[in-house]
């Protein structure tokens, strides 16, 4: 059994990158957190290392987003173990970049049936559990900066991302009668696994010149002078989490450095 | 926590006051500025809970040359400056634009705008002096689209948000960063008395014109002065360290931007 918790979260993609990063951040403020990912092999093992580091524990739970059984499954375990979820982080998502002329409607399909279906789907099993249990939960879901402006190379991301803005605005409506909030959060340029995948990929697709050349080019357009770490993103999700943003819903809060000030 | 300083505008309102008494609570020092003698009572007040000096300073921030007494109680407390609240804000008197008095919209520009540009220049040299920090204006949902009859109001607000961007361009190479919080209604006595104007121009009571108002907000009711503070002060602090020329809106979903 675990130590006493302020209740549950469950975070998808969460074996590595930015959903590592916030399922750390949940631990560490005392959340029991469910690994909501596809590969368990990674999310066992992020698993065990917060709940070694943490004062609280997490647990995996092997969750496709485009798969409504396993997310209620992820929410099912999250209320088993930790009494009921609090903060929903619909954080899963994935990248292909492709010419705009050639983009295929495979790449479009997968891209916004993860990205987009993706999060409809766990606000929708969210909420449900949240308004069972009389929760007056946080539902939070990781955009880009990508939903706010279209990118050539990556336009059904950008699409998938826009799709994430709308869905927040409109569960926000939706949910603000029963005391549930929904917020989204919009990183820039973070170095995570999908953007070193992206810039591989862009080097390979003749975008960029050289291995790294992508990402540095957009981070001179940084003001902050950087890419972010996933740790900077952390402390603006943190702040949507706790009690501190309540009067917050149906935002986005851009964490760029200083990119598209919007 | 080592010793610094923030100064706040607008100190004796609602919004001001709670951020006062929050970074106080967090362990700022702080200059609190406004323009009336209340003030001092409010530095009197606020400091009873503070680790930290707390030093009022009375200022009619639209001239350059009324600045000094900031200037002097940041020396008197003789801690760096790390932070710039820019909180002071009027609201203008409700109207059209065919008839708006230029008078008018001049002290709502003068307010809202230009002793921000003042506030920033002759501050930003004491933020660079301490390494840098941090700056936050108060705009309003009412800065992100335009709303019949506050036409000065909405484009005072709007302007501070741009100001803030621009701002964030020039401050960032100075580790300054610069954002902007963007409160919907908050239950303050300013918005009350607008209720209350508005209520009067309609002809209707002001319980009435305030649940008209207030059911345009999907979470059904008006921020506490608290909620904005929190959000400053989080702008303020470690976890925005990766935030510059950002607006957080915090307006209980009034309006999504």
């Amino acid at each position: 059994m675990s130590a006493k918790t302020k209740g549950g979260a469950v975070v998808t993609g969460a074996a590595r990158g930015i959903g590592r990063q916030i399922a750390e951040g949940l631990v560490a403020d005392g959340y029991g957190v469910v690994i909501a990912d596809l590969d368990p092999t990674t999310g066992e093992a992020t698993a065990r290392a917060l709940t070694e580091a943490g004062a609280t524990e997490a647990i995996f739970v092997k969750v496709d987003v485009t798969d409504r059984a396993t997310i209620k499954a992820a929410i099912e375990a999250c209320r088993l173990r930790f009494g009921s979820l609090n903060v929903m982080i619909n954080n899963a998502g994935f990248n292909k970049p492709e010419p705009f002329l050639e983009i295929t409607e495979k790449t479009w399909r997968a891209i916004l049936e993860v990205n987009s279906l993706g999060v409809l789907v766990g606000i929708q099993e969210a909420g449900k559990a949240m308004i069972a249990d009389g929760i007056k939960g946080k539902i939070i879901n990781t955009a880009s900066i990508a939903g706010r402006t279209g990118f050539p190379d990556f336009a059904a991301y950008s699409v998938s991302k826009a799709a994430v803005i709308s869905l927040t605005q409109a569960a926000a409506r939706a949910l603000a009668p029963k005391g549930i909030t929904v917020n989204a959060f919009a990183p820039g340029v973070v170095a995570t696994p999908l953007w070193e995948q992206l810039d591989k990929d862009l080097y390979a697709m003749g975008a960029s010149a050289a291995p790294g050349e992508a990402m540095s080019s957009l981070a001179s357009q940084i003001l902050l002078g950087r890419v972010a770490d996933p740790k900077d993103v952390v402390g603006t999700v943190k702040f949507l989490w706790s009690e501190q943003s309540d009067y917050m819903t149906g935002q986005v809060l851009v964490i760029d450095g200083g990119m598209v000030l919007q | 926590m080592s010793a610094r300083v923030a100064i706040l505008t607008g100190a004796a309102g609602g919004v001001g006051r709670a951020v006062a008494e929050r970074f106080a609570r967090d362990g700022w020092s702080l200059v609190l500025v406004d323009t009336a003698d209340v003030v001092h009572q409010v530095a009197a007040e606020v400091d009873a809970s503070a680790e930290g000096r707390v030093v009022g300073a009375v200022a009619d921030i639209t001239k350059a040359e009324n600045l000094d007494p900031i200037e002097n109680a940041l020396r008197e407390i003789g801690q760096p400056l790390k932070f710039l609240g820019l909180i002071a804000g009027v609201l203008q008197e409700v109207g059209p634009i065919t008839t708006l008095d230029m008078n008018e919209w001049d002290r709502v520009m003068n307010v809202n705008l230009r002793a921000n540009v003042l506030m920033i220049q002759r501050f930003v040299p004491p933020l660079k002096e301490s390494g840098g920090g941090a700056i936050v204006t108060v705009s309003s949902w009412f800065g992100r689209s335009g709303h019949g009859l506050f036409a000065a109001y909405c484009a005072s607000k709007a302007g501070l948000i741009s100001l803030t961007q621009s701002a964030a361009a020039e401050l960032a190479d100075d580790n300054i960063r610069v954002n902007s919080v963007a409160p919907g209604n908050v239950a303050t006595r300013m918005h009350f008395a607008a209720l209350q104007e508005e209520a009067d121009n309609r002809g209707v009571s002001f319980e009435s014109m305030k649940k008209t108002e207030w059911d345009k907000i999907p979470l059904r009711r008006a921020a506490e002065p608290a909620e904005i503070a929190a959000a400053i002060a989080f702008l303020a602090g470690p976890d925005g360290a990766y935030l510059t020329g950002a607006t957080i809106d915090v307006n209980g979903g009034v309006l999504f931007t």
